[in-house]
């Protein structure tokens, strides 16, 4: 390459980087006007307003407060406290479990410490998926089988916490030395002793840190999972939040305690992270410096090596003892007693099958053949579906496998093969049988009053003195793209293609691509349109509540960090603030930002941003507490500005944290705002509250679900994608 | 304890890293393996130890193919036969004893070595064996604060404990410099001598083969090209091993503290002459 060439090309790479500036730039600025726009227009208060409102709530409830005085409040709180203390119970055991489970998974999913490949790959996607499984889903279920308790709300942290724990550890795992676990191996030590000695000496410390850090983490989410009515301090503050005028007092007690217990357990665990850093660096802490006697040495080694197996038996012992109190403060054995795991059989079923009625009522004669039993999806009388045939009075269904039901007036016959043949009457009174001969199975129940029989779990017949009621189940989802009543309903996807291409307009109003598509998307029973709005929403919250946070947070950052800032008291502030952003929490946030904003996008958006903004603001300023100085000055030496300096001493270095960061907390963010919106700011989170709490069709709260599954996990996967391209393109050049 | 290594062969896909190796080992001695980088000498002792999976081929240890090994009785022979490496392999978070201790692993619980047990003999043994080779003023230091000599004798010291039948050590002194070099090379040296062990040692020096080995097999590019006392080593036959010319002088593979050179540089440098 000439010297021509090569100047021509960098001045090409200057241009296209200049214009890949620019266009993030917009890009980003275009995102935030929209976003706030659109969330504007979907939120049901708009911001203006809202802001008008945003200190009403607070000041009403504090207003209250005040007037309980101060030996009012303290009382308030004592009463709570234990309420505070089983959501710091969940997020403890949670994290306890959590991390055992990734302790074990982790050492299994690495490459380097001799886990064989078809145990280790499959173990990794494993751990993907617990980390991309949004909490509130698992925990939703969890109390829909279980009842109220706290143990959903810690299953579902726990799950989570292995797969986010398990990615960490696995991280930490991959970066030891192998050469001790080879010097163990050589001395004839077995895989689990390898893995002891040589493998958890070296991890121990990041591992704990790490473990730390989830504790924290999993405080907040505790009380977050409360909300939705899995107990501890977040049930109370949803009772107290409901009652509206009056509690004021015990909100702010709630808000208080909650506040309270987040920031003492944040400067626990960072206290403890420093430690755990600070004992890295050392190393001769322990030392026997001056020649001490045999015996003397001898004696000092053994008391040292009976401390460390006291400490060794002690920690498991004290987690597990913890974990046994935690199974009676929970009341796990009750809880079992009292599960309900044929609501779990039934929610399998009736979420990936649906059954048609045929139901005669014994007052009037009819019968009637309709979807779900629903009115408004019943078949006309000659349109009937081809299992159901009329003959006069008699009615003749066909269950499959040879199992036939005949309906004739009061009477009903049942063809019940490898049986017999069933004969039920229905008389003023009671109802009467004429069975087989031999033992009756235990599938029928023949009362006087009640004919119940489901011999398999798509066939059941009922009858009573009113009515007789046969359910054929089917696989799938029922009028999945058009509605029942709807002209293209019934047709194959080859007829809909064709149709959507043919002239000849089944509504005169819009091309039939538009009238198929205006079908679909209005389905009453499935509701797509508003299923998709709700996830749009959802994305919109974690979309510009993040980008926000991160954009308010990086000026603020520079403000804290003690290189960029000289004046004590400004970063003070500046610290407190994030701090105080970060310490009053998503929960509460939120729950301010409905009181204001009412529901929608924007007022989800704006809890993670504030959240957040302390968040990141923290991490960037420790980021920029941490950059090299050497860059800066040679920047300065040339005569540059202080923008100048900033921008190519200072950006450059920071730019992949912030990058990683932003994206990190734009992939975790997505899954915080399914919880936000199903505490009450709306979206996906919301809809799935609701349709699990009606629990009339499960196939709608499965099919939310894996949309919501799905939209997690696309997230997740963007984020990683972006955050590899955008950081290894940083190393590769320059900015 | 008779050692019968009969045509072990390592293939590493097209390329043959030990080819057929015939060695027998029929009273104590202490054994110097020579030969230049990639002459497959680590190999043939990993796989003795069974680290590295042998192609094909035998080891006899008293009528016992050692290489048909498996669960137990396969970490019974690793202990039986120790094993030193060039970068030490200790746990460098735990401390020095614990780390001695630890050669006794095979014969412990899953559950001791779950909690940390360690019996008051273990203790004592660990420290006789630190005492004996200096080092025991150090026992509750952690091993990653100890200088490279330190941490090989505590590796040594781990091999001891382990009550092997003979010494394996993959290059025990390339990564140190020559004081510490010599000490090492005296305490493997101690060993054969005072409790009758076979030490068999990679080294990548004449100089130190004929000095501290009774016998010295030549390695070259996977062959076994010389076996014999280390007298009977020649000149001629030193070049043949390190596969040199004319201008080979045996200054260039020395580390002994006569030469300037710290064992690394000396081995790469031009020859010297005289």
């Amino acid at each position: 390459m000439t010297f021509a060439d090569l100047e021509s090309e960098i001045v090409r790479q200057t241009r296209r980087r200049q214009m890949y500036s620019g266009l993030a730039v917009l890009i980003v600025a275009a995102v935030l006007i929209a976003g706030f726009d659109v969330s504007n227009s979907m939120n049901s208060g708009s911001f203006w307003t809202g802001l008008g409102q945003f200190f009403d709530y607070p000041a009403g409830l504090l207003s209250e407060a005040w007037e309980t005085g101060l030996i009012g409040m303290a009382e308030l709180m004592w009463r709570f406290l234990p309420a505070l203390i089983e959501t710091l119970n969940i997020a403890v055991a949670a994290t306890l479990l959590g991390g055992l489970g990734a302790s074990v998974l982790s050492l299994a999913a690495t490459p380097n410490l001799g886990a064989p490949a078809w145990l280790r790959l499959p173990l990794r996607r494993v751990l993907d998926v617990m980390r991309a499984f949004p909490e509130l889903i698992i925990a939703l279920f969890l109390i829909f089988v279980l009842g109220t308790s706290p143990v959903p709300a810690m299953i579902a942290v726990a799950f989570h916490t292995v797969g986010a724990l398990g990615k960490l550890f696995s991280e930490v795992n991959e970066n030891i030395d192998v050469k001790p676990m080879e010097g163990l191996a050589s001395s004839g030590a077995s895989w689990f002793q390898r893995i002891r000695y040589g493998v958890i000496p070296q991890v121990a410390p990041n591992w704990l840190s790490y473990f730390l850090l989830r504790l924290e983490i999993n405080v907040r989410a505790s009380a977050i999972l409360g909300f939705v009515g899995a107990g501890g301090i977040g049930t109370e503050l949803r009772r107290t939040i409901g009652w509206g005028q009056g509690s004021g007092d015990e909100t702010i007690a709630l808000f208080v305690l909650l506040i309270v217990s987040i920031f003492l357990i944040d400067q626990l665990s960072s206290w403890g992270r420093a430690r755990l850093a600070g004992r890295q660096g050392q190393g001769e802490e322990t030392s026997a410096q001056t020649a001490h006697g045999h015996e003397n040495r001898v004696a000092r080694v053994r008391a040292m090596v009976r401390r460390r197996t006291a400490l060794t038996v002690l920690a498991p012992a004290l987690a597990l003892g913890y974990l046994a109190y935690a199974w009676v403060a929970f009341d796990v054995t009750g809880l079992i007693a009292s599960a309900r795991p044929e609501r779990a059989a039934i929610l399998a079923t009736d979420s990936v099958m649906y059954k048609t009625h045929v139901e005669e009522s014994l007052r009037t004669g009819e019968v009637e053949v309709a979807i779900e039993g629903e009115r408004t999806a019943t078949y006309a009388p000659d349109a009937l579906p081809d299992w159901v045939r009329v003959d006069g009075e008699t009615w003749d269904v066909d269950l499959g496998d040879g199992w036939r039901v005949t309906l004739d007036g009061p009477r009903m016959t049942v063809e019940a093969p490898g049986y017999g043949t069933i004969r039920v009457t229905a008389q003023e009174r009671e109802l009467l049988y004429d069975l087989p001969a031999g033992p009756q199975p235990d599938w029928l129940r023949t009362d006087p009053v009640k004919f119940d029989m489901r011999p398999e779990i798509g066939k059941r017949v009922q009858a009573s003195r009113a009515k007789f009621e046969i359910h054929r189940y089917h696989w799938g989802w029922e009028n999945f793209w058009f509605p029942f009543r709807s002209p293209l309903w019934g047709m194959s996807a080859g007829e809909v293609w064709s149709l959507a291409w043919s002239p000849d307009r089944l509504d005169p109003a819009m091309s039939n691509a538009a009238f198929i598509f205006d079908q679909v998307w209005t389905n009453p029973d499935w509701m797509h349109g508003e299923v998709f709005k709700a996830l749009l929403e959802t994305i919109m919250m974690a979309l510009l509540g993040t980008l926000v946070a991160a954009f308010v947070g990086l000026p603020l950052a520079f403000l804290a960090a003690a290189n960029f800032t000289p004046s004590l008291a400004l970063r003070f502030g500046v610290r407190r603030l994030f701090d105080l952003l970060r310490g009053i929490d998503m929960l509460i946030w939120s729950l301010i930002f409905i009181r204001a904003f009412g529901l929608g996008p924007l007022t989800g958006a704006l809890a993670i941003a504030f959240t957040d903004t302390g968040s990141l603001g923290k991490l960037f300023s420790e980021a920029l507490e941490n950059v090299d100085d050497k860059q800066i000055e040679g920047v300065h030496s040339t005569g540059a500005s202080q923008l100048q300096r900033y921008r190519f001493g200072v950006l450059p270095q920071i730019l992949p944290v912030f990058l990683s960061q932003a994206l990190y907390y734009l992939e975790s963010n997505t899954r915080s705002a399914t919880v936000i919106g199903a505490l009450g700011a709306g979206g996906i989170g919301l809809m799935l509250v609701e349709t699990m709490r009606t629990s009339r069709d499960w196939e709608n709260t499965l099919y939310i679900i894996v949309l919501t599954i799905l939209v997690v996990f696309a997230m997740d996967a963007l984020s990683g994608w972006l955050r590899r391209r955008l950081i290894q393109g940083h190393e590769a050049r320059e900015v | 304890m008779l050692i019968k290594i009969e045509s072990l062969t390592k293939r590493f896909g097209t390329a043959t890293a030990v080819d057929a190796a015939e060695i027998r080992v029929e009273k104590p001695a202490m054994i110097g393996i020579i030969g230049r980088s990639g002459a497959g000498k680590s190999t043939l002792l990993r796989m003795i130890n069974r680290l590295t999976p042998a192609t094909s081929g035998r080891i006899l240890v008293d009528g016992t193919d050692v290489l048909t090994l498996k669960g137990a009785a396969l970490r019974r022979w690793r202990r039986d036969c120790a094993m030193i490496f060039q970068q030490f392999n200790l746990v460098p978070r735990l401390d020095v004893v614990t780390n001695v201790m630890l050669g006794r692993l095979n014969g412990h619980s899953a559950l001791a070595s779950a909690f940390n047990v360690f019996s008051e003999a273990d203790v004592r043994q660990a420290l006789a064996h630190l005492d004996r080779l200096g080092i025991a003023e150090h026992a509750l230091k952690r091993a990653e604060a100890l200088s490279g000599g330190q941490q090989q004798r505590v590796a040594i010291a781990r091999a001891l404990m382990q009550d092997p039948k003979f010494v394996l050590a993959d290059e025990p002194i390339a990564s140190l410099d020559p004081l510490n070099a010599q000490v090492v090379m005296d305490a493997l040296r101690r060993i054969h001598v005072e409790q009758g062990l076979s030490v068999i040692c990679n080294l990548h020096t004449l100089d130190t083969a004929r000095r501290y080995c009774d016998r010295v097999i030549g390695m070259r590019a996977g062959r076994i090209v010389f076996d014999g006392p280390a007298e009977l080593l020649t000149e001629a036959m030193a070049r043949e091993i390190y596969g040199a010319g004319a201008e080979f002088s045996e200054a260039t593979t020395s580390t002994s503290l006569a030469t300037p050179f710290p064992s690394e540089a000396g081995r790469r440098a031009v020859p010297v002459t005289g």
